[in-house]
């Protein structure tokens, strides 16, 4: 299952009638409200998967939302606009990922706190797979992820990352090694 | 090379992929929380600075004059809207949780039926200048744009100035309230500007019900007649069975 079917474009709302005009003092925030209720999950899901702990997870939502409000007049309409949040999501994750270190980021638990009460077995794999993630360098976390999670082909995967596409190929490749690999290590755990 | 070369994904890695796409990522305290706080940076770095005065002089208008110079009409809706608006933190404070539940995306997360298109009006509209440095509450936003773009200044501030850290973010309460201040004091303008700047921050508010009926009174006291005929037909689809509808809604006509 993939999230990228679930990608929807912003909708531009032709005026046919007059209307008022927008509030003025209100700027872009109607928009970034807007994409906000739309996409947080979206947001909160991408940033976890690229490793930023939950400690730091509201932290990091704010930090993508507000660079969106500075940044929202550049937003090519035409793409899908959670290829646009993804890449700003992976610059923020990037830089809270520097700030909390990686031994940090192994230690903690990757349930949020407040979903952590509803743990079952979704939950459990969810952060399995997490954990897993944050186990791989930046570059294949993010190929995987774009590719393998969400959906992309890998020319997308390329253009989104800015690298040629069998970089793309080399990272999927060596990513899903790597996560097989630890997933073998989690059942070896449990099997002592 | 293609995605034939790549090594196929292990049973166990596919069905953990597809359980995590079935589980969410955030709760609904977290997510209002978030949004709760991003108003508050991008509100008030956006211009978006509310007349509170007018907002919480509703109080004032309401509980000293007891609704003093309204009509009939209004006065009613004043009764209406106050009970909503000012009659205590427990009646938002559940909306919102119910909002805030219904904020959080279904843990799939992967219907697109179940995700409509996002409405974006303003973008069709001349892009407003650009915002002034906004408060960040955390260094890594302003170092991750900075790397998202071309080069920027260096010593680009970081800290918000206090003044902008402490303006209270634009809510509904103070919203409704100030329309009906404003309407009270037959600002019908005003209370027009309001109830649509709540529109566009709270399309789904927990005060919709409210805003609708100051809304389409606004547009009958401006004169604009056809559209208030057009949002009352709306309400009245949208809320058949409205609180606020039935026995109320006959003294708009007075």
């Amino acid at each position: 299952m993939t999230d990228r079917a679930a990608s929807p474009q912003l909708e531009i709302v032709s005026h046919t009638a007059p209307r008022r005009a927008a509030n003025p003092d209100l700027g872009d925030v109607p928009e970034v409200c807007a994409i906000y209720d739309h996409e947080s999950e979206y947001v909160f899901r991408t940033l976890a998967r690229l490793g930023v702990t939950p400690r730091d997870l509201s932290d990091a939502v704010h930090d993508v939302f507000v660079v969106v409000h500075r940044r929202i007049a550049e937003y090519d309409t035409t793409r899908p606009v959670r290829a646009w949040l993804f890449g700003i999501a992976r610059r923020v994750a990037a830089a809270h990922r520097r700030k909390a270190g990686r031994e940090t980021v192994m230690a903690e638990p990757m349930s949020p706190a407040s979903v952590q009460p509803r743990v079952d077995a979704q939950l459990q794999a969810r952060d399995l797979l997490w954990r897993a993630l944050s186990s791989l360098d930046d570059d294949k976390r993010e190929a995987f992820v774009l590719h393998d999670l969400e959906g992309y082909t890998a020319p997308e995967v390329a253009e989104i990352l800015e690298v040629p596409v069998n970089t793309v190929y080399s990272r999927v490749r060596v990513a899903r090694q790597r996560l097989s690999e630890f997933m073998e290590a989690v059942r070896s755990e449990r099997h002592e | 090379m293609s995605d034939r070369d790549l090594p196929p994904m292990s049973s166990e890695l596919r069905s953990l992929i597809e359980a995590e796409a079935g589980a969410p990522a955030s709760g609904p305290e977290d997510v209002a929380a978030t949004r709760a706080r991003l108003l508050r940076s991008i509100g008030v770095a956006g211009g978006a600075r509310l007349d509170h005065t007018s907002a919480s002089n509703a109080t004032d208008t309401l509980a000293g004059a007891g609704g003093a110079g309204l009509g009939g009409a209004f006065k009613t809706l004043a009764v209406v809207t106050a009970v909503a608006a000012l009659g205590g933190g427990a009646y938002l404070l559940a909306r919102d949780d119910a909002r805030a539940a219904r904020d959080v995306a279904p843990a799939s997360a992967s219907s697109k039926a179940e995700q409509p298109p996002i409405r974006s009006e303003a973008l069709t509209e001349p892009t407003p200048p650009p915002a002034p440095d906004v408060p960040i509450s955390t260094v890594t936003a302003v170092e991750a744009e900075r790397t998202a773009s071309t080069p920027q200044p260096r010593h680009r501030p970081v800290a918000p100035p206090p003044e902008a850290n402490e303006a209270a973010p634009p809510d509904e309460e103070s919203l409704i309230a100030g329309a009906l201040a404003a309407a009270s004091a037959g600002d019908f303008a005003t209370a027009l500007d309001l109830v649509e700047k709540h529109g566009a921050l709270f399309p789904d508010g927990a005060m919709q019900q409210e805003r609708e009926i100051l809304w389409i009174l606004a547009l009958r006291q401006l004169g604009r007649q056809q559209e208030a005929a057009e949002r009352e037909a709306a309400f009245r689809r949208r809320h058949p069975a409205s609180v606020h509808q039935l026995d109320r809604w006959e003294t708009f006509d007075d």
